[in-house]
């Protein structure tokens, strides 16, 4: 049945078939031929799969993250931070990361923080003197902060499957993703200060205090959604909905920012945006139901473990096979299959599964960031009409600095864990 | 036939669409009056979830014909055009057959929800109304994939633009 399961998967995977497909057939062939189980079953269990309602917050994350970039709240976002740290050398380009950071504790989506802070802030950064290259590298890279910086919508998905609590996940996030934008930061410095980039901007403080006042909004907003979540006010997927409401509240009537035909697009986009995403969720739960109940992932964890017996060479393995997945394959899917798959295996080795997902999370990041398939390239391609290639190369500084976050969260799995422990 | 068509699809996007914004504005309400007024409404948790399944599988269709479903292209962006659109045809006709078989096992359980009367925890509405959409937009995304496999074949078929001149 394994072998089945592996070639059927493989084989329609090649064809381009949608992957939500790949994962409903393999699982209704391997039913039919193998189960004595009816496929009315199956339906069942696509229907629990969406029958849950953390599976909300999907929705909205893509939503609110719409509506503030279509709106101004990117837009005034970009502003206040150059206005706080444009001041020296090399202030842009930390603007940049600053602004993708805020961004990200928005919105829950990487390609949604590229294309809020990118059609900005890329040109910005060109204009005022800094290469190309490095403008669009830092930018598609530092986007990725997106999933990282709570609130994450795969951060959802590993809870979903994983069963850890989503506000640990948030958590553990923050650290690891506050080290990344000092790495980023401390890097786009040096290169400005030795090519000599970027004209500095010189704001009066008045100046300053206007410019973040008319932010505010947008400011206020991360406090809004993590302090409601951790002060037990409102859950996860309850932040993601007072998140729509917040932003369109204020882009309608203090920014004044959105028009009928805006929202018709915007409404439109995020269906099918979240539609695409929650149809491989349905379709991917009867194929985790199907793995539980012949307890492969059991006997997957009892095979490795047979074989490797060192909680750092486990590790350094599985990175590579993560890395080789998130090359070929779309995020979503590899979070949902691979957790049920592995989660056996931390038990084994005393892993814990709060490091384990934030391991998994920055995986998954940088494989936004690796030709062909990441995400976020194509997204940099739309907003500077470069080449693929182009853009691959351009991140490349950038994936070396992901690696070494990648190694970070790894073996040091306290990074992540310190805080969701700390705040109980 | 085709503006009724658009028309439709217009009705679609906007539902979907409308759904989604409403569910958010009520989540916010269910927020507010409980905070405020101790207030929660068991009814809304439940009905969010379910429409929830009507949004997915009504927004399935919509991304089959934006083409927005994530799959792998690999192998169709490095081969020749027509053996890319091949592949791709291939592709659309075996997703279209095994959403057909989804939908027919899906109003399978919806009928059988039905005769046993099953109704749902809060809403007391009939279960089979919640499981309705599977097998209802089961069929259309099966249709969607099927015209989808259409216009694949014509371009296999059909001559490039290269081999008119």
């Amino acid at each position: 049945m394994v072998w089945f399961i592996v070639c059927t998967f493989l084989g329609l995977l090649l064809l381009s078939t949608p992957i939500a497909i790949v994962v409903l057939a393999t699982t209704a062939g391997a039913v039919s031929i193998f189960l004595n189980v009816p496929l009315t079953a199956l339906v069942q269990q696509l229907f629990r799969g969406l029958d849950n309602f953390l599976l909300l917050s999907i929705p909205f994350f893509i939503l609110a993250g719409n509506i503030m970039a279509e709106g101004r709240i990117a837009h005034y976002l970009v502003q206040s931070m150059d206005a706080c740290v444009g001041r020296f050398r090399g202030g842009l380009a930390l603007a940049g990361i600053l602004t993708c950071m805020f961004f990200a504790a928005i919105s829950g989506s990487s390609p949604a923080t590229v294309i809020a802070v990118g059609s900005i802030m890329i040109p910005a950064l060109i204009r005022s003197g800094y290469s190309e290259k490095f403008s669009i590298g830092l930018i598609t890279s530092a986007g990725t902060l997106g999933i990282l910086i709570p609130p994450s919508i795969p951060m959802v998905l590993y809870s979903l499957v994983g069963n850890t609590s989503v506000s640990d996940m948030f958590m553990a996030g923050v650290v690891p993703g506050v080290i990344r934008v000092i790495i980023f930061g401390a890097f786009a410095v040096y290169m400005a200060r030795r090519f000599n980039w970027g004209a500095t901007s010189s704001h009066s403080l008045g100046e300053t205090l206007r410019i973040l006042g008319r932010a505010s909004w947008g400011l206020a907003m991360p406090l809004i959604v993590l302090g409601g979540i951790y002060s037990g006010i409102f859950t996860p997927t309850e932040a993601a909905g007072v998140s729509v409401v917040y932003a369109l509240l204020v882009e309608t009537f203090i920014y004044r920012s959105l028009t009928w035909e805006k929202l018709r697009v915007i409404l439109v986009k995020s269906a099918v945006l979240s539609s695409a995403l929650l149809f491989i969720i349905a379709c991917a739960m009867p194929f985790i139901w199907l793995l539980t109940r012949e307890q492969l992932p059991v006997q997957a964890a009892e095979f490795i473990g047979a074989h490797i017996s060192n909680k750092y060479v486990f590790l350094f393995l599985v990175n590579i096979l993560l890395l080789a997945v998130g090359c070929v394959m779309d995020i979503v899917t590899s979070i949902l299959v691979l957790t049920p798959i592995f989660l056996p295996m931390l038990a084994h080795f005393d892993i814990d599964p709060v490091a384990w997902g934030i391991m998994m999370i920055v995986n998954v990041e940088i494989g936004f960031l690796t030709f062909p398939f990441g995400l976020n390239l194509f997204v940099a391609m739309g907003i500077t009409k470069k080449p693929l290639t182009y853009i691959a190369r351009a991140v490349m500084p950038f994936l070396l600095l992901l690696f070494v976050c990648l190694l970070m969260v790894t073996y040091i799995p306290v990074i992540s864990t310190w805080l969701p422990f700390a705040l109980k | 036939m085709k503006n009724f068509l658009r028309i439709l699809g217009h009705i679609e996007e906007l539902t979907v669409g409308g759904l989604l914004l409403l569910l958010a504005v009520g989540t916010t309400i269910q927020v507010m009056t409980r905070y405020f007024l101790g207030m929660t409404f068991d009814w809304f948790d439940e009905g969010s979830r379910y429409l929830l399944v009507f949004v997915t599988f009504a927004g399935a269709g919509m991304a089959v014909k934006y083409g927005a479903h994530f799959s792998m292209e690999a192998v169709t962006q490095y081969a020749p055009p027509r053996i890319a659109a091949a592949l791709r045809t291939l592709a659309a006709l075996l997703s279209a057959a095994v959403m057909l078989v989804i939908a027919w096992y899906g109003w399978e359980q919806t009928t059988l929800l039905a005769r046993y009367g099953m109704t749902t925890a809060s809403l007391g509405m009939p279960m089979w109304v919640a499981y309705l959409p599977i097998p209802v937009f089961g069929v259309g995304i099966a249709l969607r994939f099927l015209g989808r496999a259409l216009g694949q074949a014509r371009i296999m078929f059909g001559q490039t633009a290269e081999e008119r001149d």
